[in-house]
């Protein structure tokens, strides 16, 4: 039994980058989408990802919301440059047979991020957050960016956080 | 009330509820039943339950939306924690009844959504497969195990 994110934020520090401010995608996995025009255009680079929500944005109604609807499951965040948390779904807009990686949900030719990974709700509450991103790599470091965000997003609005999630069992 | 039966009652009143209808799966309601199904895994145990629910599934889900609110309750309940033997053939039934299409379903019942988070951790869990969220290319329903699952379940109830 167990997830492996039991912490509520996991760390993945294997192959990571090293420590840096901003990261951006990793040379070959940049090189990977190049060929794949369902996911970076050769004169536009990443499509945005249409279902790309601030955190900040989604939880009017006591609960985080995606496209009007509860989020549930595992979605793909980052924290962009601003410092925003931003998440959507994996669902490729161009090709539904495929997913849309964490550049997407930034967007352009050479997006970068703070932190990039897994954000997961459960019963549309703040459950975990982790830094597992095949594509940015963060350093585990980075992830204390997103714990202070969380803490403070916390304190703002405490009904997003699901009863288990370590900011709320503080 | 033998233990099975019991139990079968517990887990009808978990899956019957409409995960969709936000007047009927409120977030009182969603505790309440997450506190249910957790003291029915303390009481019967996690095989025993776990059983149930599978059978719950196959008995009454026969439609993509009978799947994917079995789906996102399963997830609420937190059964994506523990770990299950048949992890292919429970994850093949969903894609059996949704054709291997969850995209199909994504906007109304959000399949591929709930779909890959429960595909992704009960597969980790199992020790089936490692770091697949570092993966953005991974989709399980294009995965050869899950597609011989469905062929196996396609095979059981299609001939």
């Amino acid at each position: 039994m167990g997830s492996g994110s039991g912490g509520n934020y996991g760390s993945v520090s294997s192959g990571s980058q090293p420590y840096a401010p901003t990261y951006h995608v990793v040379s070959e996995m940049l090189a990977q989408d190049k060929k794949d025009s369902d996911i970076y255009n050769p004169n536009s680079g990443y499509p945005k990802n249409p279902t790309a929500t601030k955190l900040t944005e989604a939880g009017d109604s006591g609960r985080v919301e995606i496209n009007g609807k509860r989020a549930d499951g595992k979605f793909v965040y980052v924290m962009d440059n601003d410092g925003n948390i931003i998440f959507g779904k994996r669902s490729n807009p161009n090709n539904e047979d495929k997913r849309s990686p964490h550049p997407m949900l930034i967007g352009g030719k050479d997006p970068t991020v703070q932190v990039a990974g897994i954000i997961e709700f459960r019963k549309g509450k703040i459950y975990s957050v982790d830094d597992r991103s095949g594509h940015f790599r963060p350093n585990s470091k980075s992830m204390e960016k997103v714990d202070e965000f969380m803490k403070a997003l916390y304190r703002r609005n405490p009904e997003l956080f699901h009863s288990k999630s370590k900011w709320r069992k503080k | 009330m033998g233990y099975n039966e019991n139990l079968n009652k517990i887990t009808r009143s978990l899956y019957d509820l409409d995960y969709y209808d936000d007047s009927v799966f409120t977030d009182e309601t969603a505790d309440k039943y997450e506190e249910i199904a957790e003291n029915s895994i303390e009481q019967y145990g996690w095989d025993n339950v776990f059983q149930s629910w599978f059978e719950y599934l196959v008995k009454y889900c026969k439609t993509p939306k009978e799947v994917c609110n079995f789906a996102h309750l399963f997830w609420s309940y937190n059964g994506q924690d523990h770990v299950i033997e048949n992890t292919y053939e429970f994850l093949g039934y969903f894609y059996y009844i949704m054709d291997l299409n969850p995209a199909k379903y994504e906007e109304k019942y959000s399949a591929v959504t709930i779909m890959d988070s429960i595909a992704n951790e009960l597969q980790e869990n199992a020790g089936l497969k490692k770091d697949i969220w570092c993966d953005d290319n991974y989709a399980p329903e294009k995965d050869p195990e899950i597609i011989k699952a469905v062929e196996k379940w396609r095979s059981k109830n299609d001939a």
